[in-house]
């Protein structure tokens, strides 16, 4: 079921009328119930698998939680990992190894024969939202090891703070510190009902307004780059950037106004991140959640930055080259996250370069040289997206080339299109660093009326601009 | 809950309410004259089957004897002339039920609603080509011309995607085109999206074709109304066949730029419809054993068109594809299966095309001898 869809709708409609009727523990119940009912709209037998996944993870935290040197936190990696790496990992593996040996034993053909005779199906399906839940509970499981974990959660609790169907699908990635607490103090509270109402106008508007439209002129160029001139494929990446974040953006204001429509607060994954003067300050502000999970659970555990300096970039360039696996089976994507990881290693010479010639970091830095870090920042971005969107190796390349040294192609209609569409994505960034809505000394009646006008106007530009919807990037991680 | 938590959580489905309720203004006439452009004025084909099947009924009635053929397909199709296939099946009145684009989940939409009033059926023509079967066939029907029953029945809401497209057992739409069509049947500003440029162009005097500045002194409006009026018009006398009115042939070059256009838009790449390859197969199902003759007509295209498909084996393909699944079915007793390609026959002389789409209404003569073959006529 998509956000944007009128089920999807008429889903959330029956399901925040009921949720609000129904009092203490029972929501707990309902909510869980109706997240289940939400993923088996996607799949009934995976939503078994992904609830036997929860009912397992759950029983083994409570041990954990007893004694926390126990050996299931251990099974329960390797439950979760071996989970994750069977359904998204095995055919790149499997490919790998027939490129390596070039045996004929790894050829695919030969897979497809033995799940076909042994299972009845012939290829492994893509969980839905696997990557999301798999990092969900293995953090929560680490952090009950821990000791930093200390809610107990019966099993609705911890069942709901992993299926809560707004943030399921491609997050945000919540930490136990931010739900659980929020189940027991359920309130209608005017000013979260009215931001959920707000966020998820802006949410449509971002994806179905600006990314979806964005989609339709850039993917061509991602799909033959050979065929397009060399200002095609630069604006074909720049256009990407500016997909992706309204893409990820909106869906992330649309996961977050629903919970808050619900009554639970989802934490921001976005903090302007086109307005960075850095590829590193980019990370600390696109896809929060998940940078500070990496963060967390494998940066500082391989030592940081408080380690010798060489070994400072190599935890960045495995951290990153990790994360870009996480986004998907494919060398592009690690070499996106190695990519990233190469600038953050520079970006951290350069840094130490300036610390030991007395340069004081802390300053703040003239407009020019501001303009300049965004610029650079924002360009970093594009260009390694050529990495994160191409099918191949090969793609990527090919769009890197024509980039820099132009091609004969075709120009790409709607170029204009691009334009406005970068334009309106580094203005839906600066407004992530101001005050929006609600305002707190407005009145009910002013800020009705505001949400009145600014859904009237979303309705308008959906009628009027929607171009037939593709679904969200994310959700294919 | 205090009352006033209760208040509270009332306001999100208010605003809802109101912009619902806002939304439905913009479904008046008068407002919908000025949103809906006159430039997609072929829309309102679809829409007025209703008032020619209504005709249909009443004509039926009036004289219960005379057999009734029905012809579906795309704009192609409804350049038909009715009397000139009267005067090849003496008997037989035939309603054109074509429309631009027209898919063949719209086909079987018609043939499902007239087999079930047990009309004296003489003939169905059905039109099929990759054109109808692509995934965009389907766009301008979605706008609200089923009846919402049987979008609703026929939504496979499991569908399963496979490599092999012919092989799907999808029963019907998929679920994303079921949502389009109820989406534009409940929000008129995603049926009549405010467009500057369409309410400008419908209270603007149009010009005279090829003379640029020199005003019809009829506005976009006005010529949409006068339009609506024709087809209400053509569904009476000529049983909805709009005869096309173009007589000369377009030069060569203009028709391999429209052959490149076309394919270029719709069938590159080639992205054929589930949806359309099930209402297909659903389409035998339901003519199966009915002893109801059922024309099945790949429509002619200007050479530069069927040289572009044939590359790239689109067509070929496609009409492999097709005649297995008709033949199959054909044993069937009581079932009588036609196939004609007018391309294929040695009778087809005229063959000069307005566009890379569409024949010289010339050639109308030549082509429809070849249409009716002489077994049907008796």
């Amino acid at each position: 079921m998509k956000f944007t869809s009128l089920s999807f709708l008429l889903f959330f409609l029956i399901v925040y009328i009921l949720n609000w009727m129904i009092k203490g523990k029972a929501r707990h119940l309902f909510l869980f119930l109706v997240s289940v009912l939400f993923y088996a709209a996607w799949s009934i037998p995976f939503a078994f698998h992904f609830l036997a996944i929860v009912v397992i993870n759950h029983l083994a935290n409570r041990r954990v939680q007893k004694n926390s040197k126990s050996i299931w936190f251990y099974f329960l990696l390797f439950i979760n990992l071996t989970n994750l790496f069977l359904f998204k990992y095995f055919y790149f593996f499997w490919d790998s190894l027939l490129y390596i040996t070039a045996s004929p034993l790894f050829e695919p053909e030969n897979i497809r024969h033995f799940l076909e005779s042994q299972f009845g199906f012939d290829s492994i399906t893509l969980p839905l939202a696997i990557s999301f839940y798999s990092f969900q509970m293995i953090a929560y499981s680490v952090d009950v090891k821990r000791g930093d974990a200390k809610e107990n959660p019966n099993f609705l609790k911890f069942a709901l703070f992993i299926f809560f169907f707004p943030q399921l699908v491609a997050g945000p990635i919540v930490r136990h510190g931010e739900f659980f607490y929020q189940l027991d103090q359920w309130k209608a509270n005017k000013h979260q009902l009215f931001e959920g109402v707000y966020l998820v106008f802006l949410g449509l508007l971002k994806k179905v307004v600006v990314a979806d439209n964005v989609s339709q002129v850039i993917d061509p160029v991602f799909f033959n780059p050979n065929g397009y001139d060399g200002v095609s494929n630069a604006l074909a990446l720049f256009g990407f950037s500016a997909r992706v974040y309204c893409d990820f953006s909106g869906y992330t204001d649309l996961a977050r106004g629903l919970g808050k429509l619900l009554g639970i607060d989802l934490p921001e994954n976005f903090k302007a991140p086109f307005l960075s003067k850095s590829v590193s300050e980019t990370w600390v502000r696109w896809h929060m959640t998940l940078a500070s999970w990496i963060r967390d659970y494998i940066y500082i555990p391989l030592g940081g930055s408080r380690v010798s300096e060489i070994r400072s970039y190599f935890n960045l360039l495995l951290t990153f080259s990790l994360a870009g696996i996480w986004h998907g089976a494919n060398v592009t994507f690690f070499l996106w996250g190695f990519s990233q990881g190469i600038f953050l290693s520079i970006e951290r010479k350069w840094q130490l370069y300036q610390k030991a010639k007395g340069v004081d970091l802390s300053l703040p830095l003239p407009w020019y040289r501001y303009l300049f870090g965004i610029i650079y920042a924002f360009s970093i971005f594009s260009l390694t997206t050529a990495f994160f969107n191409g099918s191949n190796v090969g793609i990527s390349i090919s769009m890197l080339t024509h980039t820099f040294l132009g091609n004969s192609g075709m120009r790409v209609p709607k170029l204009e299109l691009l334009f406005y569409s970068i334009l309106l994505t580094f203005l839906f960034n600066y407004l992530q660093l101001k005050e929006t809505f609600p305002r707190k000394q407005w009145s009910t009646l002013k800020s009705f009326s505001f949400l009145l006008c600014f859904g009237f106007f979303t309705f308008v530009l959906l009628g009027y601009l929607a171009p037939g919807g593709t679904e969200f990037i994310y959700f294919q991680f | 809950m205090n009352e006033n938590s209760k208040i509270i959580i009332l306001y999100p489905l208010l605003l809802c309410l109101i912009l619902f309720l806002v939304d439905k203004l913009f479904f008046l006439p008068i407002v919908v004259e000025n949103t809906h452009s006159w430039k997609k004025i072929e829309r309102s084909f679809y829409d007025l089957k209703e008032d020619l099947f209504e005709v249909m009924l009443e004509n039926h009635q009036k004289n219960p004897d005379r057999k009734i053929g029905v012809i579906l397909g795309s704009s192609r199709s409804g350049e038909f002339d009715t009397k000139g296939i009267k005067e090849l099946l003496k008997n037989t009145d035939t309603y054109n039920f074509a429309a631009p684009f027209g898919p063949i989940s719209f086909q079987y939409y018609w043939m499902e609603k007239i087999i079930a009033k047990e009309l004296p059926i003489s003939y169905f023509m059905v039109e099929i080509d990759p054109l109808l079967f692509t995934k965009s066939a389907i766009t301008y029907s979605l706008n609200g011309s089923y009846d919402w029953r049987f979008v609703l029945n026929n939504t496979d809401y499991y569908r399963e995607n496979s490599i092999n497209v012919w092989e799907n057992e999808s029963i019907g739409f998929s679920v994303d085109e079921s949502e389009t069509f109820f989406l534009k049947k409940l929000f008129a500003l995603y049926k009549y999206p405010i467009d500057p440029g369409a309410i400008k162009a419908n209270n603007q005097e149009l010009e005279v074709g090829f003379f640029p500045g020199i005003s019809t002194g009829i506005t976009g409006k006005d010529h949409k109304r006068e339009f609506l009026e024709k087809i209400k018009v053509a569904n009476r006398q000529l049983l909805g066949a709009m005869p096309n009115e173009i007589k000369f042939a377009n030069a060569d070059f203009f028709l391999e730029k429209d052959a490149e256009n076309i394919y270029l838009t719709h069938m590159n790449p080639y992205r054929i419809s589930i949806t359309q390859i099930s209402f297909f197969k659903r389409m035998l199902t339901l003519m199966k054993g009915r002893n109801i003759p059922v024309i099945f007509y790949y429509p002619v295209v200007a050479p530069a068109l069927k040289v572009r498909m044939e590359r790239d084996g689109i067509l070929s393909e496609f009409q492999s594809k097709t005649m297995n699944l008709i033949s199959e079915t054909s044993r069937q007793d009581k079932t009588q299966f036609y196939v004609i390609d007018p391309s294929t026959s040695k009778d087809w002389t005229c063959k000069d095309f307005v566009d890379a789409l569409h024949l010289s209404g010339a050639c109308f003569p030549n082509l429809l001898p070849i249409l009716f073959p002489a077994s049907l006529r008796n």
